[in-house]
């Protein structure tokens, strides 16, 4: 079957469900005639009749349904009222229509046959005549079971008289296939059962229970002895999986019905706006929810069109740049994580960020100054505004600015995410969705003496903190409790804290259970008593009081019959402020990240030194952090030294090296942080007073004049000025160089970036 | 709301209120609840009742009253408010009664102020002043932004 066949098919079982449809309605006008909602009923299946004919060319079909649809669209305005005789014309375009349908059924195509006797009666009546000549009333054919009593009889009456032989024909066939329901069965759509979504609802809620009382049953059955019990619970216990899987199908559809449109919708952008652009499909097969595919429709819609005519080039820019004439516009659908992802990538201009800068400050959105500042990933944010657009003039396709925002408001409704990297080789967008919504797995964790859910999506890793000598455990960031995870900073979130359990946070060195979850763009340790197990759960609302408390996102039946909250983690996340105090840095790795190397950017290791903060370090000359006890340091000479692995790591302090900073004597019993540099194959280790995280500064160095000593220029980052540390110097003074070494700091900053600027005038 | 019929009666303090049977009441002991961190206060937390999540509303919080005196058991009194279950932990649950037209009278005005504006009218019985509850104002008037 093709594609063609397949959406015929499609109509063909709509149209059908259109018809029962209108044959109730008419029946319940008749007893409501001034019922408008009704009528407003019956003139949408109408119209929607009307358009799916057209694009199938089904003319006669068209026609007709377009005349009832003005005689409909003037009941519906009020114009006239329902008299008998409109019904009877009404009820009789009704019939029609279904006999042409099950013609189309039969020979795939749409039968001949004469409609402009109703058509013309159709016509009258739109226009305010009265009294059509019963004579001229062509009947056309059963259902007369459908029909009211009198007017069964009047047709009934006229003797059914048919000037349309093929429309019987196609009558006629349709009930000996009924009968016979053979020879031409292929042809025969297998229709298939209809059923509510109510009651899938409902199924879907028993299967709930069921898979509740499976988990009870479970926790019987580990404390039993009895085999043949066991057995029988192991028994149900697959069924019962079994038994979810297939109702969650029921739910489930492939991505296909939504993309089986966009070939065509591509063509026709392209088309219109003088493009070759060439439509790839990568997984169609990927299913998902029925109510999340809907939601991710118009998204869709919206993505391709601005990556056809905002992305891709015209053919002559395409050839000047070097890429083929014909632009790709891949689609890409694939699970990750228990989410779909579906990608749109187009291999375009990519997103013009000075573009988006230079419109963001003419709507006054942000002062040319603050945009200079600001990084991609921040300039990128500003098209999901509302009203944003950089096309200079509307096309009828896209540039009313009235896109991206839809966008991503749609995909975060169904809890999904939007994600964007651009470069001059094309853009790629990625949808996050969640494969369902009704039944998902979570970790549980306790807080005092109760349980919590923690969707798995949002779950990264679970760790359990030890305080131990010289390993560094909760530090302080600009007022957030920081943990350090293999040489990242993860902010800690203590829930019990957080929900208000405990007035005050608890103390930082004792064993902490941390869940790693990650949510609005940041990654985070939610602190936690305990982590319990983890479990599939049905999510329950919380009904309408805890509308307040956006920190629960629902609530799930536990296998001992107590009710659990389950958390919104985004909603923790904003809670607890750790967004808007970390968003900046984070958000600017995240970007990175994504990209790959940057040109305009480059990540640098910001640390303090005593007397002197905001240093930063070209982050490829870090290879690792380590926080190092003063009492395993040695001395060599002149040299402190430690043991680090199975070399000796010489260890310079760098306050020494760096003017400006204050030189604090190492040997305390406390532990300092270290950041180590590998030289020649060689750990050199740079004692630092504290290291904090990793930032994304500009390329275009700030020299200082005259030039510190160990100090390469200041970069600004977030309003806020920092140094650079001249590693190569700071090596060459501590007698470890001078080596010419590529990837060493000094090396990226070319003369053109450089801006040179006296220190007074800072 | 119709003020003859049958009520399901409980006491809080020293009110004794009732709540039209026709709501759909019942009545359960000990139900252990899950409590909500942030949520209002007047929500006392959620329970389970054969697979349906019920919202159990501390109705002393609700009435600004001082909590229980320890060992008094809280009782459960459901009810259905729009689609969702709820359950007001009460004092101590009375009797079914039934009353008629005759003894209902408007809400006197020197009513406690926190218990005025949940109840419809009184019943003068023969021993003591019933007040019927408007189940839907004793949820939809909880204040859902609070901390």
């Amino acid at each position: 079957m093709d594609n063609n066949d397949q959406i015929l098919d499609e109509f063909l079982l709509e149209a059908g469900e259109i018809f029962d449809q209108l044959d109730l309605d008419f029946v319940q006008l008749e007893q409501t005639p001034e019922d408008k909602k009704l009528i407003g009923n019956i003139f949408r299946a109408m119209h929607t009749l009307k358009g799916s004919s057209g694009f199938f060319a089904f003319h006669r079909l068209e026609k007709v349904a377009h005349a009832g649809e003005s005689l409909l669209s003037k009941l519906r305005d009020g114009l006239f009222t329902l008299n008998e005789e409109m019904t009877d014309v009404l009820l009789e375009t009704s019939d029609r229509l279904r006999a042409i349908v099950d013609g189309v059924q039969k020979k795939r195509q749409e039968p001949e046959g004469d409609d402009s006797a109703l058509i013309q009666n159709l016509k009258f009546l739109t226009d305010g005549g009265f009294g059509i000549t019963k004579t001229s009333v062509v009947t056309s054919a059963p259902p007369l079971e459908t029909l009211s009593q009198p007017l069964a009889e009047k047709i009934l009456e006229a003797g059914i008289a048919n000037q349309e032989q093929d429309v019987l024909e196609a009558v006629k066939e349709v009930s000996i296939d009924a009968a016979v329901n053979e020879a031409e069965s292929s042809k025969e759509l297998a229709a298939p059962v209809k059923v509510s979504v109510e009651l899938l609802d409902k199924l879907m809620n028993l299967v709930s229970e069921m898979v509740l009382a499976r988990n009870r049953l479970l926790s019987f059955a580990r404390t039993s002895g009895d085999l043949a019990f066991n057995n029988t619970v192991r028994r149900i216990d697959t069924v019962t999986l079994e038994l979810q899987e297939r109702m969650m199908k029921t739910r489930m559809q492939s991505i296909s019905h939504v993309w089986s449109k966009f070939p065509r919708l591509v063509r026709d952008i392209a088309q219109d706006c003088g493009k070759k652009v060439e439509l790839i499909q990568i997984g169609a097969e990927t299913e998902l929810d029925r109510t999340l595919l809907e939601g991710i429709r118009d998204p869709l819609v919206h993505i391709i069109r601005n990556s056809v005519d905002h992305g891709i080039e015209l053919p002559s820019e395409r050839r000047a740049k070097g890429k083929p004439e014909l632009g790709t516009v891949k689609l890409r659908a694939f699970h990750e994580n228990g989410m779909v992802v579906i990608e749109i990538a187009d291999d375009g201009a990519g997103i013009d960020i000075p573009l988006v800068k230079q419109k963001a400050i003419q709507f006054g959105l942000v002062t040319a100054e603050r945009a200079a500042k600001l990084t991609e990933r921040e300039i990128i944010d500003f098209i999901y505004l509302p009203g944003f657009s950089t096309k200079a003039e509307i096309t009828n396709l896209s540039g009313r600015g009235v896109g991206m925002d839809v966008v991503r408001t749609n995909i975060q409704e169904i809890g999904g995410t939007v994600d964007i990297a651009t470069s001059g080789q094309g853009t790629r967008l990625r949808l996050s969705i969640p494969l369902t919504l009704a039944i998902m797995p979570a970790v549980f964790v306790r807080c005092k003496q109760y349980s919590y859910a923690i969707p798995q999506v949002n779950v990264i890793e679970m760790l359990r903190y030890e305080p131990r000598e010289g390993v560094p455990g909760v530090e302080d960031f600009y007022g957030v409790p920081v943990f350090r995870l293999r040489d990242k900073l993860i902010p800690l979130v203590f829930l019990n804290y957080e929900l208000k359990i405990d007035d005050v946070l608890p103390a930082v060195d004792q064993t902490l259970n941390i869940v790693i979850v990650q949510a609005a763009g940041i990654r985070f340790g939610l602190v936690v008593d305990e982590v319990l197990y983890m479990q599939e759960v049905v999510v329950k609302s919380v009904g309408p009081l805890l509308k307040g408390t956006p920190v629960y996102s629902g609530s799930t039946i536990l296998g001992d019959g107590h009710v659990a909250l389950i958390f919104d983690i985004n909603a923790i996340a904003v809670r607890s402020g750790i967004i808007a105090k970390l968003a900046d840095n984070q958000f600017e790795q995240d970007i990175s990240a994504a990209l790959g190397a940057n040109n305009d950017s480059q990540q640098m290791l910001m640390f303090d030194l005593l007397g002197l903060e905001r240093m930063v370090i070209p982050l490829e000359t870090v290879d690792r952090l380590e926080m190092i006890a003063a009492t395993r340091i040695d001395r060599r000479g002149n040299e402190a030294v430690v043991l680090y692995g199975n070399k000796i790591m010489r260890l310079i302090s760098l306050a020494h090296f760096v003017e400006g900073a204050s030189q604090k004597s190492l040997y305390g019993d406390e532990t300092v942080p270290v950041i180590v540099h590998y030289h020649h194959g060689q750990p050199v280790g740079f004692i630092v007073k504290k290291v904090h995280n990793i930032v994304n500064v500009p390329t275009q160095v700030i020299m200082v004049s005259p030039p510190q000593r160990g100090i390469m220029g200041s970069v600004i980052v977030n309003d806020s000025v920092m140094s650079i540390l001249n590693v190569q110097e700071v090596l060459n003074l501590s007698g470890l160089g001078p080596h010419q070494e590529p990837g060493l700091a000094g090396d990226h900053f070319t003369d053109n970036d450089v801006i040179t600027m006296d220190r007074e005038d800072k | 709301m119709n003020r003859a019929g049958s009520y399901a009666t409980f006491y809080v303090g020293n009110f004794f209120f009732g709540i039209p049977i026709a709501v759909g009441v019942e009545v359960t002991k000990g139900q252990e609840v899950t409590p909500v961190p942030l949520g209002p206060k007047e929500v006392a937390g959620f329970f389970n009742l054969r697979g349906q999540i019920v919202t159990a509303i501390n109705m002393r919080t609700r009435l600004n009253m001082p909590d229980a005196p320890n060992g008094t058991d809280s009782l459960s009194i459901f009810f259905q408010d729009q689609d969702h279950l709820f359950a007001l932990l009460v004092d101590r649950v009375g009797d079914f009664t039934e009353v008629t037209e005759q003894t209902f009278e408007e809400t006197p005005s020197n009513l406690d102020s926190n218990a005025r504006e949940l109840i419809v009218g009184v019943h003068k019985l023969a021993d003591k002043l019933l007040l019927v509850l408007d189940t839907h104002k004793i949820v939809a008037g909880i204040d859902l932004v609070q901390n």
